[in-house]
Protein backbone atom coordinates (compact mmCIF):
# COMPACT_ATOMS: atom_id res chain seq x y z
CA UNK A 1 0.00 0.00 0.00
CA UNK A 2 1.63 3.12 -1.20
CA UNK A 3 1.27 6.78 -0.27
CA UNK A 4 1.86 9.03 -3.14
CA UNK A 5 2.69 12.91 -3.15
CA UNK A 6 1.38 14.90 -6.37
CA UNK A 7 2.75 18.71 -6.15
CA UNK A 8 4.61 19.24 -9.87
CA UNK A 9 2.10 22.45 -10.81
CA UNK A 10 -1.23 24.02 -9.16
CA UNK A 11 -3.03 20.65 -7.72
CA UNK A 12 -2.00 19.21 -4.09
CA UNK A 13 -2.63 15.86 -4.45
CA UNK A 14 -1.91 12.68 -1.85
CA UNK A 15 -3.35 9.25 -2.57
CA UNK A 16 -3.40 4.96 -0.80
CA UNK A 17 -3.44 3.23 -3.34
CA UNK A 18 -2.95 -0.62 -2.76
CA UNK A 19 -0.91 -3.59 -5.41
CA UNK A 20 -0.72 -0.28 -7.27
CA UNK A 21 -4.44 -0.71 -8.94
CA UNK A 22 -6.92 -0.39 -5.56
CA UNK A 23 -7.41 3.30 -5.49
CA UNK A 24 -8.04 4.04 -1.03
CA UNK A 25 -8.19 7.65 -1.51
CA UNK A 26 -7.58 9.98 -4.24
CA UNK A 27 -7.64 13.80 -2.64
CA UNK A 28 -6.97 16.56 -4.79
CA UNK A 29 -6.82 20.39 -3.88
CA UNK A 30 -7.24 22.43 -6.67
CA UNK A 31 -5.68 25.84 -6.68
CA UNK A 32 -6.72 27.23 -9.75
CA UNK A 33 -9.09 30.15 -7.87
CA UNK A 34 -5.68 31.17 -6.60
CA UNK A 35 -4.49 31.37 -10.01
CA UNK A 36 -7.71 32.83 -12.03
CA UNK A 37 -6.88 36.54 -11.20
CA UNK A 38 -3.55 36.36 -12.93
CA UNK A 39 -4.58 34.30 -15.58
CA UNK A 40 -1.98 31.49 -15.73
CA UNK A 41 -0.38 29.23 -12.63
CA UNK A 42 2.38 31.88 -10.77
CA UNK A 43 4.97 29.26 -9.44
CA UNK A 44 5.57 31.63 -6.15
CA UNK A 45 1.79 31.18 -5.49
CA UNK A 46 1.62 27.91 -6.18
CA UNK A 47 4.56 26.57 -3.75
CA UNK A 48 3.19 28.84 -1.17
CA UNK A 49 0.55 27.00 -1.04
CA UNK A 50 1.50 23.58 -1.95
CA UNK A 51 3.05 24.53 1.77
CA UNK A 52 0.42 24.95 3.45
CA UNK A 53 -1.84 22.22 1.72
CA UNK A 54 0.47 19.50 1.60
CA UNK A 55 -0.23 18.14 5.16
CA UNK A 56 -3.91 18.77 5.37
CA UNK A 57 -4.14 16.89 2.21
CA UNK A 58 -2.04 13.82 3.71
CA UNK A 59 -3.41 13.68 6.71
CA UNK A 60 -7.44 13.37 4.73
CA UNK A 61 -6.10 10.70 2.29
CA UNK A 62 -4.61 8.36 5.11
CA UNK A 63 -8.11 8.86 6.53
CA UNK A 64 -10.53 8.57 3.69
CA UNK A 65 -8.45 5.57 2.78
CA UNK A 66 -8.75 4.48 6.74
CA UNK A 67 -4.78 3.03 7.12
CA UNK A 68 -2.70 3.99 9.77
CA UNK A 69 1.21 4.52 8.17
CA UNK A 70 2.30 0.93 9.89
CA UNK A 71 -0.46 -0.38 6.76
CA UNK A 72 1.89 1.52 4.06
CA UNK A 73 5.08 0.10 2.33
CA UNK A 74 6.14 2.99 0.84
CA UNK A 75 5.81 6.76 0.36
CA UNK A 76 6.46 8.48 -3.13
CA UNK A 77 6.38 11.60 -4.74
CA UNK A 78 6.41 13.30 -8.41
CA UNK A 79 10.35 14.31 -8.84
CA UNK A 80 9.48 15.62 -12.15
CA UNK A 81 8.89 17.27 -14.60
CA UNK A 82 7.05 20.65 -12.98
CA UNK A 83 7.58 23.60 -11.02
CA UNK A 84 10.75 23.33 -9.55
CA UNK A 85 9.33 25.47 -6.08
CA UNK A 86 6.37 23.17 -6.56
CA UNK A 87 7.87 19.90 -6.75
CA UNK A 88 10.05 20.01 -3.78
CA UNK A 89 7.57 20.48 -1.70
CA UNK A 90 6.06 16.97 -2.40
CA UNK A 91 9.24 15.33 -2.15
CA UNK A 92 10.61 16.70 0.85
CA UNK A 93 7.53 15.85 2.80
CA UNK A 94 7.39 12.52 1.57
CA UNK A 95 10.78 11.84 2.05
CA UNK A 96 10.30 13.25 5.74
CA UNK A 97 8.06 10.57 6.10
CA UNK A 98 9.89 7.85 4.89
CA UNK A 99 12.10 8.71 7.19
CA UNK A 100 9.70 8.95 9.87
CA UNK A 101 7.18 6.01 9.29
CA UNK A 102 11.01 3.61 8.29
CA UNK A 103 9.63 3.38 4.60
CA UNK A 104 11.07 3.16 1.03
CA UNK A 105 11.04 6.66 -0.94
CA UNK A 106 9.98 6.18 -4.15
CA UNK A 107 10.40 9.70 -6.79
CA UNK A 108 7.98 9.47 -9.77
CA UNK A 109 8.18 10.83 -13.35
CA UNK A 110 5.47 12.75 -13.63
CA UNK A 111 4.46 11.65 -17.09
CA UNK A 112 4.82 7.87 -16.43
CA UNK A 113 2.13 8.66 -14.30
CA UNK A 114 -0.32 9.51 -16.68
CA UNK A 115 0.79 6.66 -18.50
CA UNK A 116 -0.24 4.38 -15.34
CA UNK A 117 -3.62 6.46 -14.97
CA UNK A 118 -4.81 4.35 -17.91
CA UNK A 119 -3.54 0.92 -16.18
CA UNK A 120 -5.27 1.96 -13.04
CA UNK A 121 -8.73 2.17 -14.40
CA UNK A 122 -8.33 -0.74 -17.13
CA UNK A 123 -5.10 -3.58 -15.45
CA UNK A 124 -5.97 -5.78 -18.53
CA UNK A 125 -5.64 -2.81 -20.82
CA UNK A 126 -4.65 -4.58 -24.43
CA UNK A 127 -0.76 -3.92 -25.54
CA UNK A 128 0.42 -2.06 -27.11
CA UNK A 129 -0.97 0.89 -26.42
CA UNK A 130 -0.21 4.46 -27.48
CA UNK A 131 -1.69 7.38 -25.45
CA UNK A 132 -2.66 10.70 -26.58
CA UNK A 133 -1.21 12.91 -23.39
CA UNK A 134 -2.72 16.29 -23.55
CA UNK A 135 -2.06 19.15 -21.01
CA UNK A 136 -1.31 23.06 -20.65
CA UNK A 137 2.19 21.39 -20.49
CA UNK A 138 2.43 18.62 -23.04
CA UNK A 139 0.90 17.39 -26.14
CA UNK A 140 2.70 14.04 -26.71
CA UNK A 141 1.75 10.92 -28.40
CA UNK A 142 3.35 8.21 -27.08
CA UNK A 143 3.69 4.10 -27.44
CA UNK A 144 3.47 2.15 -24.40
CA UNK A 145 4.70 -1.74 -24.89
CA UNK A 146 4.34 -2.47 -21.60
CA UNK A 147 5.12 -0.47 -18.43
CA UNK A 148 7.97 0.95 -18.14
CA UNK A 149 8.58 0.79 -22.22
CA UNK A 150 8.13 3.93 -23.68
CA UNK A 151 8.17 5.15 -27.10
CA UNK A 152 7.82 8.86 -28.28
CA UNK A 153 6.06 9.03 -31.29
CA UNK A 154 4.99 13.23 -31.76
CA UNK A 155 4.88 16.09 -29.76
CA UNK A 156 4.00 19.72 -29.66
CA UNK A 157 6.30 22.00 -32.42
CA UNK A 158 5.10 24.61 -30.11
CA UNK A 159 2.15 25.05 -27.68
CA UNK A 160 0.43 22.26 -25.90
CA UNK A 161 -3.22 22.06 -26.73
CA UNK A 162 -3.85 23.49 -23.06
CA UNK A 163 -1.74 26.19 -23.98
CA UNK A 164 -3.84 26.79 -27.16
CA UNK A 165 -7.15 26.55 -25.11
CA UNK A 166 -5.71 29.29 -22.79
CA UNK A 167 -4.65 31.69 -25.21
CA UNK A 168 -7.45 31.67 -27.13
CA UNK A 169 -9.67 31.61 -24.03
CA UNK A 170 -7.83 34.61 -23.19
CA UNK A 171 -7.91 36.22 -26.59
CA UNK A 172 -11.94 35.87 -26.45
CA UNK A 173 -11.91 37.32 -22.91
CA UNK A 174 -13.60 34.28 -21.38
CA UNK A 175 -10.89 34.14 -18.57
CA UNK A 176 -8.46 31.37 -16.96
CA UNK A 177 -8.61 28.60 -17.13
CA UNK A 178 -9.47 28.25 -20.46
CA UNK A 179 -9.71 24.83 -21.12
CA UNK A 180 -13.32 23.97 -19.18
CA UNK A 181 -14.25 27.60 -20.05
CA UNK A 182 -14.26 26.60 -23.55
CA UNK A 183 -15.43 23.82 -23.14
CA UNK A 184 -18.81 25.02 -21.30
CA UNK A 185 -19.27 28.06 -23.95
CA UNK A 186 -18.95 25.38 -27.13
CA UNK A 187 -21.98 23.46 -26.32
CA UNK A 188 -24.11 26.45 -26.89
CA UNK A 189 -22.01 27.28 -30.13
CA UNK A 190 -22.28 25.78 -34.15
CA UNK A 191 -19.07 23.90 -34.11
CA UNK A 192 -19.42 23.91 -37.69
CA UNK A 193 -20.21 27.66 -38.47
CA UNK A 194 -16.22 28.44 -38.66
CA UNK A 195 -14.24 25.73 -39.99
CA UNK A 196 -10.47 26.84 -38.37
CA UNK A 197 -7.39 25.71 -40.09
CA UNK A 198 -5.96 21.76 -38.51
CA UNK A 199 -2.36 22.37 -37.67
CA UNK A 200 -0.03 19.62 -39.60
CA UNK A 201 -3.07 17.74 -40.09
CA UNK A 202 -1.97 15.03 -42.78
CA UNK A 203 1.69 15.52 -41.88
CA UNK A 204 3.07 12.88 -39.23
CA UNK A 205 2.45 12.68 -35.52
CA UNK A 206 3.78 15.98 -34.97
CA UNK A 207 1.49 18.67 -33.22
CA UNK A 208 1.34 22.56 -34.12
CA UNK A 209 -0.89 24.75 -32.14
CA UNK A 210 0.46 28.27 -32.75
CA UNK A 211 -1.23 28.52 -36.03
CA UNK A 212 -4.78 27.55 -34.85
CA UNK A 213 -4.76 30.00 -32.05
CA UNK A 214 -3.59 33.21 -35.11
CA UNK A 215 -6.22 31.39 -37.17
CA UNK A 216 -8.53 32.86 -34.32
CA UNK A 217 -7.46 36.35 -33.82
CA UNK A 218 -6.93 36.77 -37.65
CA UNK A 219 -10.68 35.84 -37.92
CA UNK A 220 -12.04 38.07 -35.54
CA UNK A 221 -9.98 40.64 -36.60
CA UNK A 222 -12.34 39.91 -39.79
CA UNK A 223 -15.52 39.46 -38.12
CA UNK A 224 -15.58 41.48 -34.88
CA UNK A 225 -19.01 40.53 -34.30
CA UNK A 226 -18.68 36.79 -34.27
CA UNK A 227 -20.25 34.84 -31.74
CA UNK A 228 -18.02 33.76 -28.83
CA UNK A 229 -19.53 30.30 -28.23
CA UNK A 230 -19.20 29.63 -32.50
CA UNK A 231 -15.62 30.61 -32.06
CA UNK A 232 -15.31 28.68 -29.39
CA UNK A 233 -16.60 25.55 -30.84
CA UNK A 234 -15.23 25.93 -34.29
CA UNK A 235 -11.57 26.03 -32.12
CA UNK A 236 -12.48 23.13 -29.79
CA UNK A 237 -13.71 21.35 -33.10
CA UNK A 238 -10.16 22.17 -34.79
CA UNK A 239 -7.82 20.83 -32.01
CA UNK A 240 -10.28 17.88 -31.49
CA UNK A 241 -9.91 17.06 -35.08
CA UNK A 242 -6.14 17.12 -34.99
CA UNK A 243 -5.47 15.07 -31.85
CA UNK A 244 -7.75 12.57 -32.63
CA UNK A 245 -6.76 11.83 -36.17
CA UNK A 246 -3.06 11.67 -34.33
CA UNK A 247 -3.58 9.07 -32.43
CA UNK A 248 -5.36 7.08 -34.58
CA UNK A 249 -2.39 7.31 -37.28
CA UNK A 250 0.35 6.57 -34.41
CA UNK A 251 -2.02 3.53 -33.35
CA UNK A 252 -1.78 2.63 -36.87
CA UNK A 253 1.35 3.06 -37.24
CA UNK A 254 2.52 1.19 -34.72
CA UNK A 255 -0.09 -1.38 -34.42
CA UNK A 256 -1.36 -0.54 -31.34
CA UNK A 257 -3.94 -2.50 -29.80
CA UNK A 258 -5.80 0.19 -27.96
CA UNK A 259 -5.90 3.85 -27.66
CA UNK A 260 -5.78 6.11 -24.24
CA UNK A 261 -6.63 9.47 -23.53
CA UNK A 262 -4.38 11.26 -20.35
CA UNK A 263 -3.64 14.26 -18.84
CA UNK A 264 -5.61 17.64 -17.92
CA UNK A 265 -7.10 17.94 -21.46
CA UNK A 266 -8.19 15.00 -21.20
CA UNK A 267 -11.11 16.56 -19.55
CA UNK A 268 -12.44 18.26 -22.36
CA UNK A 269 -16.00 16.21 -23.42
CA UNK A 270 -16.15 16.87 -26.81
CA UNK A 271 -12.06 15.45 -26.99
CA UNK A 272 -13.64 12.41 -24.90
CA UNK A 273 -16.80 11.86 -27.00
CA UNK A 274 -15.06 12.36 -30.31
CA UNK A 275 -11.75 10.19 -29.47
CA UNK A 276 -13.79 7.01 -28.04
CA UNK A 277 -16.23 7.12 -31.48
CA UNK A 278 -13.47 7.34 -33.90
CA UNK A 279 -11.32 4.67 -32.42
CA UNK A 280 -13.91 2.61 -31.48
CA UNK A 281 -14.89 2.75 -35.41
CA UNK A 282 -11.25 1.71 -36.13
CA UNK A 283 -11.83 -1.11 -34.65
CA UNK A 284 -9.81 -0.72 -31.83
CA UNK A 285 -9.96 0.19 -27.35
CA UNK A 286 -10.70 3.28 -26.62
CA UNK A 287 -9.76 3.89 -22.77
CA UNK A 288 -10.93 7.16 -21.94
CA UNK A 289 -9.95 7.38 -17.90
CA UNK A 290 -12.45 8.87 -16.14
CA UNK A 291 -12.06 12.88 -15.44
CA UNK A 292 -10.37 12.52 -12.36
CA UNK A 293 -7.79 9.88 -13.21
CA UNK A 294 -6.95 12.40 -16.65
CA UNK A 295 -6.13 15.35 -14.36
CA UNK A 296 -3.25 15.66 -12.11
CA UNK A 297 -3.38 13.36 -9.17
CA UNK A 298 -1.51 11.41 -6.55
CA UNK A 299 -3.21 8.26 -7.46
CA UNK A 300 -1.35 7.70 -11.34
CA UNK A 301 1.74 8.53 -8.87
CA UNK A 302 1.15 5.51 -6.72
CA UNK A 303 0.57 3.34 -9.51
CA UNK A 304 3.53 4.05 -11.22
CA UNK A 305 5.71 4.17 -8.21
CA UNK A 306 4.32 0.77 -6.91
CA UNK A 307 5.64 -0.91 -10.68
CA UNK A 308 9.24 1.47 -10.16
CA UNK A 309 9.80 0.01 -6.40
CA UNK A 310 9.12 -3.51 -7.71
CA UNK A 311 11.20 -3.52 -10.55
CA UNK A 312 13.79 -0.64 -9.48
CA UNK A 313 13.73 -0.42 -6.06
CA UNK A 314 13.53 2.22 -4.01
CA UNK A 315 14.88 6.09 -4.75
CA UNK A 316 17.96 7.18 -2.56
CA UNK A 317 17.50 9.79 -0.34
CA UNK A 318 19.75 12.84 -2.11
CA UNK A 319 17.48 12.61 -5.23
CA UNK A 320 16.18 16.20 -5.43
CA UNK A 321 13.66 17.58 -7.88
CA UNK A 322 14.36 17.41 -11.59
CA UNK A 323 12.21 19.89 -13.38
CA UNK A 324 12.68 18.97 -16.58
CA UNK A 325 12.73 15.33 -16.23
CA UNK A 326 12.18 13.87 -19.42
CA UNK A 327 10.50 9.85 -19.91
CA UNK A 328 11.83 9.34 -23.40
CA UNK B 1 13.81 34.57 34.99
CA UNK B 2 10.91 32.41 35.75
CA UNK B 3 12.33 28.68 37.40
CA UNK B 4 13.22 26.52 34.91
CA UNK B 5 10.28 23.77 36.58
CA UNK B 6 7.67 26.13 35.37
CA UNK B 7 9.02 26.28 32.06
CA UNK B 8 8.78 22.68 31.36
CA UNK B 9 5.67 22.49 32.80
CA UNK B 10 4.09 25.67 30.80
CA UNK B 11 5.59 23.71 27.34
CA UNK B 12 3.61 20.77 28.48
CA UNK B 13 6.36 18.30 28.66
CA UNK B 14 6.32 15.84 31.88
CA UNK B 15 9.79 14.83 30.78
CA UNK B 16 12.72 16.95 31.93
CA UNK B 17 14.87 15.59 28.98
CA UNK B 18 13.80 16.07 25.56
CA UNK B 19 15.26 15.46 21.89
CA UNK B 20 15.29 18.05 19.89
CA UNK B 21 15.99 18.25 15.77
CA UNK B 22 16.36 21.27 14.48
CA UNK B 23 16.53 22.59 10.45
CA UNK B 24 17.91 25.65 8.72
CA UNK B 25 17.46 26.54 5.10
CA UNK B 26 17.11 30.34 4.31
CA UNK B 27 20.42 30.35 2.98
CA UNK B 28 22.70 28.71 0.47
CA UNK B 29 23.45 25.67 3.01
CA UNK B 30 20.96 23.60 4.77
CA UNK B 31 22.07 22.81 8.05
CA UNK B 32 20.52 20.05 10.92
CA UNK B 33 21.25 19.70 14.91
CA UNK B 34 20.25 17.84 17.18
CA UNK B 35 20.34 18.75 20.90
CA UNK B 36 18.77 17.44 24.55
CA UNK B 37 17.19 19.77 26.67
CA UNK B 38 17.53 19.27 29.93
CA UNK B 39 15.46 21.03 32.99
CA UNK B 40 17.33 24.69 32.56
CA UNK B 41 20.07 24.17 29.44
CA UNK B 42 20.18 22.67 26.24
CA UNK B 43 23.30 20.76 24.78
CA UNK B 44 23.78 20.00 21.12
CA UNK B 45 24.79 16.60 20.53
CA UNK B 46 25.68 16.93 16.21
CA UNK B 47 25.70 19.34 13.56
CA UNK B 48 25.55 18.93 10.05
CA UNK B 49 25.74 21.34 7.42
CA UNK B 50 25.65 21.13 3.52
CA UNK B 51 28.48 22.79 1.35
CA UNK B 52 26.93 26.03 -0.66
CA UNK B 53 25.57 24.42 -3.33
CA UNK B 54 22.31 25.02 -3.12
CA UNK B 55 20.96 21.68 -3.26
CA UNK B 56 18.75 21.99 -0.41
CA UNK B 57 15.95 19.51 -1.58
CA UNK B 58 18.73 16.73 -2.15
CA UNK B 59 20.99 17.49 1.32
CA UNK B 60 18.44 18.19 3.61
CA UNK B 61 17.12 14.59 4.49
CA UNK B 62 20.83 12.98 4.64
CA UNK B 63 21.33 15.60 6.39
CA UNK B 64 19.18 14.66 8.72
CA UNK B 65 20.03 11.36 8.80
CA UNK B 66 23.70 12.13 9.33
CA UNK B 67 22.94 14.21 12.61
CA UNK B 68 21.08 11.65 13.85
CA UNK B 69 23.73 8.91 13.10
CA UNK B 70 26.16 11.36 15.32
CA UNK B 71 24.02 11.85 17.66
CA UNK B 72 23.33 8.43 18.44
CA UNK B 73 19.77 8.81 18.03
CA UNK B 74 16.88 7.82 16.04
CA UNK B 75 13.97 10.14 14.72
CA UNK B 76 11.42 8.31 16.75
CA UNK B 77 13.27 9.36 19.77
CA UNK B 78 13.01 13.10 18.82
CA UNK B 79 10.48 15.18 20.66
CA UNK B 80 10.09 18.55 19.67
CA UNK B 81 11.21 19.96 16.35
CA UNK B 82 12.55 23.51 15.28
CA UNK B 83 12.64 25.64 12.08
CA UNK B 84 14.23 28.34 10.66
CA UNK B 85 11.08 30.42 9.40
CA UNK B 86 13.36 33.03 7.25
CA UNK B 87 13.28 35.21 5.73
CA UNK B 88 15.91 33.98 3.23
CA UNK B 89 15.47 32.07 -0.03
CA UNK B 90 11.51 31.14 -0.38
CA UNK B 91 12.83 27.68 -2.66
CA UNK B 92 15.05 26.60 0.82
CA UNK B 93 12.77 27.36 3.19
CA UNK B 94 10.03 25.74 1.80
CA UNK B 95 12.29 22.57 1.86
CA UNK B 96 13.09 23.31 5.52
CA UNK B 97 9.29 23.81 6.22
CA UNK B 98 7.96 21.19 4.27
CA UNK B 99 10.51 18.90 5.85
CA UNK B 100 9.57 19.54 9.09
CA UNK B 101 5.75 19.77 8.73
CA UNK B 102 6.07 16.13 7.56
CA UNK B 103 8.09 15.30 10.22
CA UNK B 104 5.61 16.81 13.29
CA UNK B 105 2.17 15.37 11.27
CA UNK B 106 4.01 11.56 11.13
CA UNK B 107 5.43 11.63 14.52
CA UNK B 108 2.69 14.20 16.26
CA UNK B 109 5.32 16.75 17.25
CA UNK B 110 5.45 20.40 17.98
CA UNK B 111 7.54 23.00 16.38
CA UNK B 112 9.05 25.79 17.47
CA UNK B 113 10.00 28.41 14.79
CA UNK B 114 12.94 31.44 14.87
CA UNK B 115 13.70 33.59 12.62
CA UNK B 116 16.44 33.26 10.35
CA UNK B 117 17.72 37.08 11.37
CA UNK B 118 17.54 36.15 15.02
CA UNK B 119 19.82 32.80 14.89
CA UNK B 120 22.45 35.20 12.85
CA UNK B 121 22.57 37.55 15.44
CA UNK B 122 22.40 35.44 18.32
CA UNK B 123 25.65 33.44 18.05
CA UNK B 124 27.64 36.58 17.62
CA UNK B 125 25.63 37.72 20.68
CA UNK B 126 24.52 41.40 20.40
CA UNK B 127 25.79 43.96 23.20
CA UNK B 128 24.60 47.76 24.37
CA UNK B 129 27.79 48.56 22.92
CA UNK B 130 27.95 46.37 20.00
CA UNK B 131 24.82 45.76 18.92
CA UNK B 132 24.13 43.14 15.30
CA UNK B 133 22.80 44.04 12.28
CA UNK B 134 21.57 40.66 10.32
CA UNK B 135 21.31 40.75 6.61
CA UNK B 136 20.58 38.47 4.73
CA UNK B 137 20.79 38.46 0.64
CA UNK B 138 17.18 38.64 -0.84
CA UNK B 139 18.23 38.93 -4.42
CA UNK B 140 16.96 41.54 -7.12
CA UNK B 141 20.13 44.34 -5.09
CA UNK B 142 17.54 43.66 -2.31
CA UNK B 143 18.29 42.19 1.48
CA UNK B 144 16.58 41.37 4.41
CA UNK B 145 17.69 43.12 7.69
CA UNK B 146 17.35 43.19 11.24
CA UNK B 147 19.36 45.07 14.15
CA UNK B 148 19.36 43.68 17.28
CA UNK B 149 20.29 44.70 21.43
CA UNK B 150 20.94 42.76 24.08
CA UNK B 151 17.35 42.88 24.70
CA UNK B 152 16.16 41.63 21.36
CA UNK B 153 15.53 43.17 17.84
CA UNK B 154 15.82 46.85 17.46
CA UNK B 155 12.85 47.81 15.10
CA UNK B 156 11.09 44.93 12.89
CA UNK B 157 12.55 43.11 10.41
CA UNK B 158 13.06 44.89 6.93
CA UNK B 159 13.20 44.21 3.31
CA UNK B 160 14.68 46.74 0.54
CA UNK B 161 17.81 47.91 -1.50
CA UNK B 162 20.53 46.93 0.33
CA UNK B 163 21.55 50.54 -0.69
CA UNK B 164 19.00 51.95 1.34
CA UNK B 165 19.19 49.51 4.61
CA UNK B 166 23.09 49.69 4.93
CA UNK B 167 23.03 52.83 5.88
CA UNK B 168 20.33 52.55 8.82
CA UNK B 169 22.66 50.07 10.73
CA UNK B 170 23.74 52.16 13.84
CA UNK B 171 27.64 53.06 13.51
CA UNK B 172 28.34 51.25 16.70
CA UNK B 173 27.25 47.56 15.27
CA UNK B 174 28.75 44.78 13.38
CA UNK B 175 27.02 43.72 10.14
CA UNK B 176 26.66 39.61 9.04
CA UNK B 177 24.98 37.11 7.15
CA UNK B 178 25.11 36.70 2.85
CA UNK B 179 23.80 39.54 2.55
CA UNK B 180 26.36 41.69 4.33
CA UNK B 181 28.86 39.92 2.47
CA UNK B 182 26.90 40.43 -1.38
CA UNK B 183 27.05 44.03 -0.36
CA UNK B 184 30.42 44.10 1.49
CA UNK B 185 31.41 47.47 0.29
CA UNK B 186 27.85 48.92 1.03
CA UNK B 187 28.24 47.58 4.49
CA UNK B 188 32.08 47.83 5.75
CA UNK B 189 31.58 51.28 4.75
CA UNK B 190 29.93 52.09 7.64
CA UNK B 191 30.25 49.14 10.35
CA UNK B 192 32.60 45.88 11.06
CA UNK B 193 31.36 43.34 8.99
CA UNK B 194 31.93 39.48 10.23
CA UNK B 195 32.02 37.23 6.99
CA UNK B 196 30.97 33.74 6.07
CA UNK B 197 28.33 33.89 8.78
CA UNK B 198 25.29 31.43 8.13
CA UNK B 199 21.96 30.76 10.32
CA UNK B 200 23.60 28.10 12.59
CA UNK B 201 21.40 24.85 13.39
CA UNK B 202 22.64 25.10 16.39
CA UNK B 203 21.80 28.15 17.40
CA UNK B 204 18.72 27.52 16.55
CA UNK B 205 18.45 24.75 18.98
CA UNK B 206 19.38 27.23 22.02
CA UNK B 207 16.82 29.74 20.53
CA UNK B 208 13.84 27.56 20.33
CA UNK B 209 14.82 24.99 23.27
CA UNK B 210 12.96 26.72 26.23
CA UNK B 211 10.47 28.12 23.81
CA UNK B 212 6.41 27.74 23.17
CA UNK B 213 6.67 24.74 20.61
CA UNK B 214 3.26 24.68 18.54
CA UNK B 215 1.33 22.93 16.59
CA UNK B 216 3.11 22.80 13.32
CA UNK B 217 0.37 24.66 10.95
CA UNK B 218 0.84 27.94 13.15
CA UNK B 219 4.56 27.82 12.57
CA UNK B 220 4.55 30.12 9.27
CA UNK B 221 7.49 30.73 6.99
CA UNK B 222 8.53 34.83 7.40
CA UNK B 223 8.83 35.66 3.56
CA UNK B 224 8.18 39.34 4.21
CA UNK B 225 7.65 39.90 0.12
CA UNK B 226 4.98 38.85 -1.93
CA UNK B 227 5.20 36.59 -4.60
CA UNK B 228 6.57 37.84 -8.00
CA UNK B 229 3.27 37.67 -10.54
CA UNK B 230 5.34 35.61 -13.39
CA UNK B 231 2.92 33.46 -15.22
CA UNK B 232 4.33 29.96 -16.38
CA UNK B 233 2.28 29.45 -18.72
CA UNK B 234 5.04 27.05 -21.01
CA UNK B 235 5.14 24.73 -17.79
CA UNK B 236 1.27 24.97 -16.83
CA UNK B 237 0.77 20.72 -16.87
CA UNK B 238 -2.57 20.05 -16.04
ZN1 LIG C 1 -0.06 16.27 -15.57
Amino acid sequence: MILAIETSCDETAAAVVRDGREVLSNVVSSQVDLHAEFGGVVPEVASRAHLDLIVPVVRQALAEADVRPADLTAVAATHGPGLVGALLVGVSAAKALSVAWNLPYVGVNHMEGHLFATLLERPDLPLPAVVLLVSGGHTLLVEMREPGRYRLLGSTVDDAAGEAFDKVARYLGLGYPGGPLIDRLAVTGDRTAIRFPRGLLNEGLDFSFSGMKTAVVNYVRKHPDADNADLSAGFQEAVVDVLVTKALRAAESVGAASVCLGGGVAANSRLREVFAERITEAGLTALVPARSFCTDNAAMIAAAASWRLANDGPTPLDDGADPSLRLL
Amino acid sequence: MEPAGERIARLGFRLVVVLILGITSSTARVGVAVGRIETDSVTVLAETTSSDDRRHAEDATPLMLEALNLAGVTVQDIGRLAVDVGPGRFTGLRVGFSTVRALAFALDLPVTGVSSLEVLAAEQGPTAQVPVASVIDARRSEVFQQVYGPDGPVGPPLVGPALDLAPTVPGNAVALGDGADRYLTLYSDRVAVVSGREPSPSWLLRLAAFRPALDAANVEPLYLRDPDVQINIRTRHA
